[in-house]
């Protein structure tokens, strides 16, 4: 049942997901550098990512791995 | 105003599909192409990261990455780190109004802290060599898989690791769903040997002289086009590990329950190395589950300045529970000129094993129960914030320079969580 549901809310959201978008040529924005995820600030997400993996209690999220880190 | 018309005609250039690959690839964690990145070229990028604490570690970091894109569109990353710390490390004991003796990491020697400082190693030192490839591919016009390769190797540890993923185009492209799985394999080899958990510091006891651990990842993404000037990702990261995950430099200082001041070893039945040494090797459990979820939106103003927020909330099963809170504001400026201030809150709660100190009979419990036990402040409640803000240019032929400074402070239950950091980076790009 549970099973069921979660298939069901996925193609629901994916369904919901038609209405959005653009067309093809209306894609002159969000193929700026800038507007794309994970691509916008360079090596920034990878330095900070390592930079608070050693600092923190937290990690992951963005993304993953990196080469481990003893970090003492 | 010139660059923006040139930025504007190169994106619209560009393929949907090019679009939309960039899209999945920076969801799985994967270097993704620029926009504007000629086939056939390789993009590099250069950049040199200082990191230094206030008292604590100071670090250099250069990092060089190569990507190249080839004609069927599959697309190459290589990437080298080389991370150089030194300073003094916070080494988990608490902060107390008496002077303190613990002994190296290596056991051979003893040093000591006066009354009211912060417990710190400073012997800490250490290099990071890591290197990267990752390799994307379509498998047809709408999937996309990847593949990658990762080592670091510290003085003391050792990882290597593995990813494999696809990402899935949908709706005109204005869907991506997107699948990686990762593993990694480390080897700690403390110096001095793995100590004795929960045994007394001074005498030094060692179990081995390496341990291990393994580390699945997991993570679904989801990109969505929301309209013309707004993209949205959400990811859920499952992460395992198992092994050894506990820090074999840090300790737990026991304490007398009336004086609060601390034990002696030799009261415990410890070697006697000097005043306030009734410290004992912290221990952390075997295993860790952590999930996180990551929610990022970035929305372009008429004017081309970008607002990017991003939200992460993350929870294990060692009793921590965090969120942290992204914010970006990228002002788009003539001539290629761009300033970009940045604000980052982090909070989180304390894992359930963690103390500031123990006395006596808290000890001989954990002992008796098996029960585990850290000083670590990074495992302790912990708020951060960083401000910042970074300025570049871009030049002629995809060229770029650009440049960040930025303040981290870092504060929670103990003095010693209070810790002070700046982050400068300068980093170039160009095409060869």
């Amino acid at each position: 049942m549970m099973r069921l549901i979660v298939v069901a809310s996925c193609l629901l959201v994916l369904a919901g997901c038609q209405n959005l978008g653009v067309n093809p040529w209306e894609r002159d924005v969000l193929a700026r550098e800038a507007m794309i995820p994970g691509e916008a600030d360079g090596l920034d997400d990878a330095f900070d990512d390592h930079i608070y993996f050693s600092k923190e209690g937290s990690s992951g999220g963005r993304g993953f791995g990196g080469g481990g880190c003893g970090c003492n | 105003m010139q660059l923006k018309k040139q930025n504007q005609s190169t994106a619209c250039a560009g393929s949907v599909a090019k679009t939309l690959a960039l899209a999945s690839c920076a969801l799985l964690g994967v270097p993704a192409l620029a926009a504007d990145a000629p086939v056939d070229q390789w993009k590099v990028d250069g950049t040199v990261l200082l990191y230094s604490e206030t008292d604590r570690v100071s670090a250099i970091e250069p990092v060089i990455k190569a990507s190249r894109t080839f004609e069927n569109e599959s697309k190459l990353d290589l990437k080298l780190t080389v991370d150089s710390l030194t300073g003094n490390s916070h080494n988990g004991a608490a902060v107390l109004a008496a002077p303190q003796t613990f002994t190296s990491p290596s056991g051979k020697d003893v040093y000591q802290v006066n009354a009211g400082d912060v417990p710190l190693d400073d012997s800490f030192k250490d290099t990071r060599v890591a290197v990267s490839a990752q390799y994307s591919w379509l498998l047809n016009r709408n999937l996309r898989a990847t593949s990658g390769l990762n080592f670091s190797n510290e003085y003391d540890f050792f990882s290597v690791g593995a990813n494999a993923g696809l990402s899935l185009d949908l709706n005109q492209k204005n869907t991506t769903l997107s699948f990686l799985l990762g593993l990694e394999s480390d080897t700690i080899e403390p110096v001095g040997g793995v100590p004795d958990p929960l045994t007394v510091q001074s005498d030094g006891l060692r179990v081995d002289s390496g341990e291990s651990r393994t580390v699945t990842d997991a993570l679904l993404g989801w990109t969505q086009v929301m309209n013309r000037r707004w993209v949205m990702q959400l990811n859920y990261n499952l992460s395992a590990a198992s092994g050894y995950m506990t820090d074999p430099y840090k300790v737990v200082t026991l304490i007398d329950e009336v004086t609060g001041l601390p034990l002696e070893a030799e009261d415990l039945g410890g070697a006697n190395i000097g005043p306030g040494d009734g410290q004992v090797y912290e221990l952390r459990p075997d295993s860790r589950t952590k999930h996180a979820l990551y929610w990022e939106n970035r929305y372009a103003r008429e004017n081309d300045d970008v607002i990017a927020v991003g939200y992460r909330f993350m929870t294990d099963d060692w009793g921590i529970s965090s969120h942290t809170l992204d914010l970006k504001y990228r002002w788009q400026l003539e001539n290629g000129w761009f300033v970009q201030p940045h604000v980052r809150y982090y909070t989180q709660s304390e894992a359930d094993f963690w103390y500031e100190s123990l006395t006596e009979v808290d000890y001989n419990a954990i002992v008796a129960s098996n029960d585990y036990a850290s000083g670590d402040y990074r495992l302790g409640k912990l708020t951060d914030t960083t401000v910042g803000v970074k300025f570049g240019r871009e030049l002629a032929n995809g060229r770029r320079w650009d440049t960040r400074l930025e303040f981290m402070q870092q504060s929670g239950d103990t003095d010693a969580a209070d810790v002070s950091a700046v982050i400068g980076q300068v980093g170039y790009r160009f095409y060869w």
